[in-house]
């Protein structure tokens, strides 16, 4: 009698969907990112956090009450006292998170390299991400600490009025929103640089201009938002006034939470990203991560010509629009092309854990002919890189004429705007692929994707202005009337589609006018075609030549185990000789 | 149970490792000896996915280390040859955080690190602050760390550097202790005479190549066909070197003193009728060396010196 095999262990299913996100969360609660844990607990038993507590919360005190004395003394209004006193904190707390901020995050990275623990760290099986998520999650709670010290500070605004509660928690949503961005830009610039000294360097006035920047735009479009909408707040917070009051009307709450909730998670995201890439061994993949980045930024950009363009009412308002938004696009297209531009020629030989699978995969099963075509490597990153490219600039200039066409059926100059947008889509695909092609082909042939994005940039700078300066000296005050007719050398420069474009919307150019006028970008596009099959060429002779050495690797430690054998199986017959001869 | 096949490494123009081969055994402890400048940090580095070799593989126990560094960090423990630790936490902090990133469970890391604490003698300064203790506790912490996801191999990169003489001893003891747990052990040191009392095998690196590899006693034979053996007489009459020279295998005998010199071809057994011949000649023999094959003269004989 035969035994019945045995039942196989139940399966439990694996929770998907919102019991998944459950169960990682608990898992996240109960047993927390090590680095977070200990991060926190280092931070929280130097003196040095409690002293900046202390310091940061009196200087933002004694701006504020001397900004609220000075306002108070003079002849305004107590609620005008109190947005004033509101307005100088958040002001302060925004530079002293953009100014502490980035430079403390700056610390995270080469704080572990220069303590000799990075590797350590590295060697953990932590992996990439996870050091990174650790990283930025403990600054953030920490710097989150340090705004939360503040806020008893803004009370002082609430002794005059002017200002509810919901103005402060929008404005401290803001702030944490800042310091998001700020932290991971930190992380990023920790990441890259081998020292911390010079991280800081290179953080602190990259985020205190960028926060200079921020501020004045945001308090540009406070002076629109009081146009449009009539907030009554100015100043760089006004948004939290107009988020108030304005909370339930659709435009606020897109233009005004779900935008700037975008535009923060896909910025941090990147640094996040860009930091992966910087930890992770050369060997392994460091492209895929900002590659699904990419991805979701492009639908995004798509979202958001859209949205921009609902929001705008008059047919000529929105056509003028389309041609500015396909022009940004164009920029965004730009730097995707260089952001892959530090590729290795072949892909990662990492191959997944316990999967058995071939060098050179990377990849699970099911994704591996993708990866083939689009993952990690020169030659499948410079056809992702392609395939972004078109689709930014297919959403940059076909969601425009899509929005204006369902919008304003009745619009006369359809066809204008819409040849604009295809010589916009067409010069600045054949272009920006020729950056692509070149940057990638420059990284293979040079080394160092450093090198070869600085190169591909200069190159890019230099036919943006040469032809335009060939121009200039060919024929003085040709450039003056662009929108008119776009002179021959001047249509070299990549900037020609913008030109002619004008041209079209102006009513000066034809349709035929208009595409032989950028017909000269078609050399772009040529050489982009020659500089791309030079990189696939390349790529492929470099992976014959490591294949062979691998051969010849394979051949050579089969033969060295042949003779361990052969010198094993002589050693065992003179043993066993020489215990004949003793016998 | 590491394979080393083929290795070769350059930076910028200049080639650190060139046709690196060698093959460590399961559970002995491996001596990884050289100047300066050699390489043997580099090769360390690789062997622990620290650093992707531009030529050669290095398998440990079957797991090519740059196609599956992940499995490789799961089967290693690496102490580099200068660490650094965290200082704002306690031993036990320390320990555990590593045991998480370790991956192991939450329910089994206590267990694991007060294991990992008895073993390395750290149960008695748990709650000190690593700030605190002093260079030889820490040198033990940082080994302590490689154990905790109980790798099957132990690269240790000059462990004693730097120590006192009583921690550099219980260093050796932790280390032979751990053999005895069946671990594999990759040492490299520069103090010979230590590594002498402790390894079964070496390889030797100079200039990026191997200059010898394998056990030490066979690598001092090969070099030296020829043995040695100081006898000390408590008298030594004229003419008592030709007792010795009659023995078979004898190659030479010289006398200074008391002090017997002998050359011989064989094993051990010709000391033995050496000290036989000598005895029956009415010589009292008061000490007999032979010549050991420390790793420190295979060094030198070996190496040239040059600085890279």
């Amino acid at each position: 009698m035969s035994a019945a095999p045995p039942l196989p262990p139940p399966t439990v299913p694996a929770p998907s969907g919102i019991a998944a996100l459950r169960q990682r969360l608990t898992e996240a609660l109960r047993d927390p990112n090590p680095i977070l844990v200990r991060e926190l607990r280092a931070i929280f038993r130097t003196s040095l956090f409690i002293r900046f507590l202390y310091v940061a919360t009196a200087f933002v005190g004694v701006v504020v009450v001397a900004g609220g004395a000075i306002a108070a003394a003079g002849p305004l209004a107590p609620g005008d006292v109190g947005e004033i006193v509101f307005q100088t904190f958040f002001a302060t707390a925004l530079l002293v998170t953009a100014l502490v901020a980035p430079g403390y995050a700056a610390t995270t990275i080469t704080g572990e390299r220069e303590s000799r623990t990075y590797e350590s760290l590295l060697l953990s099986g932590m992996s990439p991400g996870r050091i990174v998520w650790g990283k930025f999650v403990a600054a953030y709670a920490s710097f989150t600490l340090v705004l939360v010290a503040l806020a008893p500070v803004v009370g002082v605004a609430f002794l005059f009025g002017g200002i509810s509660p919901w103005h402060v928690v929008t404005g401290y949503v803001g702030l944490l929103y800042v310091l998001a961005t700020a932290i991971a830009a930190g992380v990023a610039v920790s990441a890259r640089l081998p020292s911390t000294r010079v991280a800081i360097v290179v953080a602190a006035p990259l985020s205190f201009g960028a926060a200079i920047v921020g501020t004045s735009t945001l308090a540009g479009l406070g002076e629109l938002a009081r146009d449009v909408w009539g907030t009554g707040m100015a100043g760089p917070f006004w948004f939290t006034d107009a988020i108030v009051v304005r909370f339930g009307e659709w435009d606020t709450f897109g233009l005004l939470v779900v935008l700037p909730t975008y535009l923060v998670v896909m910025v941090t995201w990147f640094f996040l990203a860009t930091s992966v890439a910087a930890v992770q061994p050369a060997a392994e993949d460091r492209s895929t991560q900002l590659k699904v980045w990419s991805i979701v930024a492009v639908a995004g950009v798509w979202a958001i010509a859209a949205g921009v363009l609902a929001l705008i009412s008059r047919p000529d308002d929105r056509a003028t629009a389309g041609l500015v938004v396909a022009g940004v696009g164009m920029a965004g297209t730009v730097a995707l092309a260089l952001l892959f531009s530090d590729e290795p020629p072949l892909p990662p030989r990492v191959a997944p854990a316990h999967s058995g699978a071939p060098a050179h995969s990377g990849a699970p099963a099911r994704a591996r002919p993708l990866a083939a075509l689009l993952g990690p490597g020169a030659a499948p990153t410079l056809r992702f890189t392609a395939v972004v490219v078109v689709a930014l600039a297919a959403g940059a200039t076909l969601v425009p004429a899509a929005m204006r066409h369902a919008l304003d059926r009745r619009f006369a100059e359809h066809w204008r705007f819409d040849v604009a947008l295809m010589t916009i889509f067409l010069g600045g695909v054949a272009s920006t692929l020729f950056i692509a092609s070149l940057a990638a082909w420059l990284r293979i042939v040079l080394r160092s994707g450093l090198a070869a994005r600085v190169l591909a940039l200069c190159v890019w700078v230099v036919l943006l202005v040469l032809p335009l300066l060939a121009q200039l000296v060919v024929s003085p005050g040709s450039l003056v009337e662009l929108d008119e007719s776009v002179p021959l050398l001047a249509r070299l420069s990549p900037l020609a589609p913008l030109f002619v474009a004008a041209g079209l919307a102006g009513k000066h150019l034809t349709a035929g006018a208009a595409f032989a006028a950028i017909a000269p970008l078609g050399l772009y596009a040529l050489g982009a075609a020659v500089l791309w099959a030079l990189t696939e060429r390349r790529v492929v002779g470099i992976r014959a030549e490591v294949e062979a050495r691998r051969a010849r690797q394979a051949a050579r430690a089969a033969q060295a185990d042949a003779a361990r054998a052969g010198s094993a199986g002589r050693g065992a017959a003179e043993t066993a000789q020489g215990e004949g001869d003793a016998a | 149970m590491i394979r080393v096949e083929g290795l070769s490494h350059h930076f910028g123009g200049f080639h650190v490792l060139r046709d690196v081969w060698f093959h460590v055994p399961r559970g002995e402890i491996f001596g990884f000896i050289g100047p300066n400048g050699a390489g043997k940090t580099t090769t360390l580095r690789m062997m622990v996915t620290l650093l992707e070799p531009d030529e050669g593989r290095i398998l440990v126990d079957g797991i090519d280390v740059v196609e599956r560094p992940a499995d490789a960090r799961r089967i290693i423990g690496f102490m580099p040859d200068s660490f650094g630790v965290y200082d704002r936490v306690t031993v036990t902090e320390y320990l555990e955080f590593f045991a998480a990133a370790h991956g192991v469970a939450l329910g089994a890391r206590d267990r694991t690190v007060r294991a990992v604490m008895d073993l390395t003698e750290l149960g008695q300064i748990r709650e000190k602050l690593v700030s605190d203790l002093s260079k030889g506790m820490k040198q033990r912490l940082a080994i302590a760390r490689t154990l905790l996801h109980d790798p099957q191999v132990l690269v240790l990169d000059e462990p004693a550097n730097g120590l006192d003489p009583r921690a550099r001893i219980e260093m050796r003891g932790l280390i032979e202790e751990l053999r005895g747990l069946g671990k594999t052990i990759v040492l490299s040191s520069h103090i010979l005479t230590e590594l002498s009392d402790m390894v079964g095998a070496v390889v030797i690196l100079e200039r990026g190549r191997v200059l010898a590899n394998g056990l030490v006693g066979e690598i001092g034979r090969r070099l030296r066909p020829d043995r040695g053996a100081r006898l000390r007489l408590l008298h030594a009459p004229e003419g008592c070197e030709e007792a010795f020279r009659a023995v078979p295998g004898v190659v030479s005998v010289a006398r200074r003193g008391v002090d017997v010199a002998v050359a011989y071809t064989g094993g051990d057994d010709v000391v033995a009728a050496l000290v036989a011949r000598g005895v029956g000649a009415g010589l009292a023999i008061t000490r007999v060396e032979p010549d050991q094959d420390d790793l420190e003269r295979i060094f030198l004989e070996v190496t040239r010196g040059d600085l890279q």
